[in-house]
């Protein structure tokens, strides 16, 4: 019951006053702002890990071992 | 991030003097890492709802390449001031600690304070629905606001120090930099592929072949006075009312006591006077102005120069601006009155990229900081003198040929907020201090308590001392016609874009009402040579203007247009009543079905107002109940029953229209 009400609370989109207001609380502002915010944040925190893997994975595709 | 980047700085968490003298790429790489990877997305996640109603993907994605390239190049010259200031300061004598301390703050001071204002902003409108019992846009719950926001800051601050604090948004900074460069590499290639139509300063000579007018063609001005309600205006009366200057010209003009705008705000309502078209056609909002292709070639301003005119566009608003509709081709010149306002100015150059339709949304937090200089930097001045509109008028009527009518078209902004009547009229109707600066009269528009209504009262005296104003400014400019000799063989149109309300527990203009107040404006005709006073004892609307307009100027009629030249009538002859709609739409998309909105129909005196696609509907009887306090639809079902039927099939209509001229995404 809680979690639907939250979901409510967050997916509820405030109906804006054309000219005052374009757009307090739209619905996609509500999903992406999270989750633009855990993508910059990850990026930040995870950033060597990230680029380490990729140089892993690209050393493999070309064929030369882990120095 | 490649280590090898990191060479020659210091480890990660240093100080900032550590870093040493900074080298203008490496600042440049920090301020564009705040300015694209973070303050981009920032505020256009805001707005990202909004401008998907009017805006495809690949638009949005466009825009935003657009906005990219030009925020690296507000970096490339934030760097290059900060590196040459840091090194002048190094050759001055100044220690290398000061000397980095200066080229790091002149570089980011102002990208960080930006996106930690738009992460501030971000934050209280995504808390904002979670916590609808405190109103986020009230006065008294602001400080709140900004104390809940500065308490995480404040911590970190308190917590790491302002040393380490610094070294850990350098830090940050750092790792964004790679981001930020694919960012770039993106919005170059995305601009090389669909770059931006940059339209300069809008003048130019007619085009050789453009037809030649009809004998006898008359000049044709416009004018539209900024939310100009028509009780207040009270050009139909015969006692003196406000505008003493607009009722003399009354007197040789026939006046139009039943005239509706299309809308309550200026853009859906400048737009249905170029187009005919009402706003649940041309779908043009305050934030969606991109007309319909269709729409867009063929509005007033062209068909005007098909018969033959030159045509000009004076304002001071770009709501009202053909730049901010792409309809800027049907104009030989189109020109932004001169203002004061830093905001204004900053709006101005929107206008200079028609197609950027997203940008005046995304830059809102920019443009706000500078709307905030405006209202603490003007005080009593008004930044918006109609006097600026007619003095650009005149210079246009100075260069025009002589060989061919003129259409001008002149939109100005007193009396709309902030209410600032410039004197002699100030302190006519409200004595002292009151509501006399701008700062005491800014953001106080929208919805009020009726316990409100004795503050709302004194703005309405302030607004109809600026509405004094605004008739002598325009009185003034019609001398000069008259003066000029031009203005007895003109055809002169007088109107508004939309009313001001200060009742119905609503102040201003916008917003979802379509009351009295609103929507009702006044209309002055006066056809060339006319020299007496008519009354036109019919409903009209803004659809009907244009159609009007080329039928006197021998154009060919509006292909959209959903009103009708009501010319037979101001010429004397019998016309049979036609219905008058006007609405307010609801922010939705225009690329899906019509869902939301307020839509009313006039027919004589009665009003039916609808919501919910005409499922919920009052009747009201303007005439006997201006104040719309009493609903008629039991009284009256017969004519319930009719104005009902008549506003669905409408509806159903410019669903119709909708989906042939926008369709789906």
């Amino acid at each position: 019951m809680i979690r639907a009400l939250l979901v409510a609370a967050i997916l509820q989109p405030t109906m804006a006053l054309a000219y005052i207001d374009p757009n307090t609380g739209g619905m996609l502002f509500q999903l992406l702002a999270p989750l633009f915010a855990a993508v910059v944040a990850g990026w930040i925190m995870l950033r060597r890990v990230i680029g380490q893997t990729v140089s892993r994975w690209l050393r493999k595709l070309s064929g030369k071992a882990d120095s | 991030m490649g280590q090898g980047a990191r060479q020659g700085a210091p480890a990660a968490g240093a100080p900032v003097a550590a870093w040493g003298t900074p080298s203008g790429f490496a600042l440049f790489l920090r301020a564009a890492a705040a300015l694209l990877v973070l303050w981009l997305p920032l505020a256009a996640l805001l707005q990202i709802d909004a401008l998907l109603f009017f805006l495809t993907w690949r638009d949005l994605a466009d825009q935003l390449a657009w906005m990219a390239m030009l925020l690296a190049l507000l970096a490339a010259v934030l760097a290059l001031a900060g590196a040459t200031g840091s090194r002048l300061l190094a050759r001055l004598g100044g220690s290398s600690v000061a000397a980095a301390r200066l080229g790091w703050s002149v570089a980011l001071a102002p990208t960080l304070l930006l996106v930690l204002l738009q992460l501030a902003l971000d934050a209280k409108l995504w808390l904002a629905p979670l916590a609808p019992w405190v109103p986020g846009g009230a006065a008294g719950f602001r400080t709140l606001w900004v104390l809940a926001l500065a308490v995480p800051f404040l911590l970190a601050l308190w917590r790491l120090g302002v040393r380490r604090l610094q070294a850990a948004v350098l830090d940050t900074l750092d790792a964004l930099r790679w981001p930020a460069v694919a960012l770039m590499l993106w919005a170059a290639a995305s601009t090389a592929l669909s770059p931006p139509h940059f339209l300069g300063e809008r003048t130019q000579a007619p085009a050789p072949d453009r037809p030649r007018p009809q004998a006898g063609a008359p000049d044709v001005f416009l004018f539209t006075i900024d939310s100009l309600a028509a009780t207040e205006a009270g050009l139909c009366n015969a006692a003196p009312g406000l505008m003493p200057h607009l009722q003399a010209l009354a007197r040789v003009s026939t006046c139009v006591p039943r005239f509706y705008a299309s809308g309550n705000v200026t853009a859906p309502t400048t737009t249905t006077i170029e187009t005919g078209a009402l706003p649940w056609s041309h779908w043009v909002s305050t934030f969606s102005t991109r007309l319909p292709d269709g729409m867009r070639q063929q509005a007033l301003g062209q068909q005007m120069q098909r018969a033959g005119y030159t045509t000009h566009f004076v304002s001071a608003a770009l709501g009202a601006s053909p730049r901010r509709r792409n309809t800027h081709a049907g104009y030989d010149s189109v020109v932004e009155a001169s203002t004061t306002s830093l905001a204004r100015q900053f709006d101005n150059l929107f206008g200079l990229l028609p197609d950027w339709s997203s940008a005046p949304s995304i830059l809102l937090l920019p443009r706000n900081l500078l709307a905030w200089v405006d209202v603490r930097s003007h005080g009593e001045r008004n930044p918006y003198p109609p006097e600026n509109v007619y003095a650009e008028a005149q210079a246009v009527l100075a260069r025009v040929d002589p060989a061919r009518p003129v259409f001008l078209w002149m939109h100005t902004w007193p009396p709309h907020a902030p209410y600032l009547p410039p004197p002699p009229f100030k302190h006519r109707l409200l004595a002292g201090e009151t509501l006399a600066r701008w700062q005491d009269i800014d953001d106080d528009g929208g919805p009020f308590p009726p316990e409100r209504q004795p503050v709302v009262d004194n703005y309405q005296l302030r607004y109809r001392e600026s509405v004094m104003a605004a008739d002598a400014a325009l009185g003034a400019f019609l001398e000069q016609l008259r003066q000029q000799g031009r203005l007895d063989r003109a055809l002169v149109v007088v109107s508004a874009d939309h009313g001001e309300s200060f009742g119905h527990g609503f102040m201003g203009h916008g917003g979802d009402g379509v009351h009295q107040a609103l929507v009702h404006i006044p209309l002055l005709v006066k056809l060339p040579g006319q020299r007496t006073a008519q009354t036109l004892d019919m409903a009209a609307g803004q659809a009907d203007l244009g159609p009007t307009l080329l039928a006197v100027a021998g154009g060919r009629p509006l292909p959209h247009a959903e009103g009708r030249s009501i010319l037979p009538a101001l010429q004397g002859q019998a016309m049979a009543p036609a219905p008058v709609f006007t609405m307010s739409m609801a922010s939705e998309s225009r690329f899906s079905p019509i869902r939301g909105g307020n839509y009313a129909v006039i027919d004589g005196d009665l009003k039916l107002v609808c919501q919910d696609m005409a499922a919920r509907c009052v009747l009201h009887d303007v005439a006997a109940d201006p104040g719309e306090r009493q609903d008629l639809a039991a009284a009256r079902p017969a004519d319930f029953k009719r104005l009902r039927a008549l506003m669905v099939a409408r509806l159903q209509q410019a669903e119709a229209q909708r989906q042939r001229l926008i369709g789906g995404r």
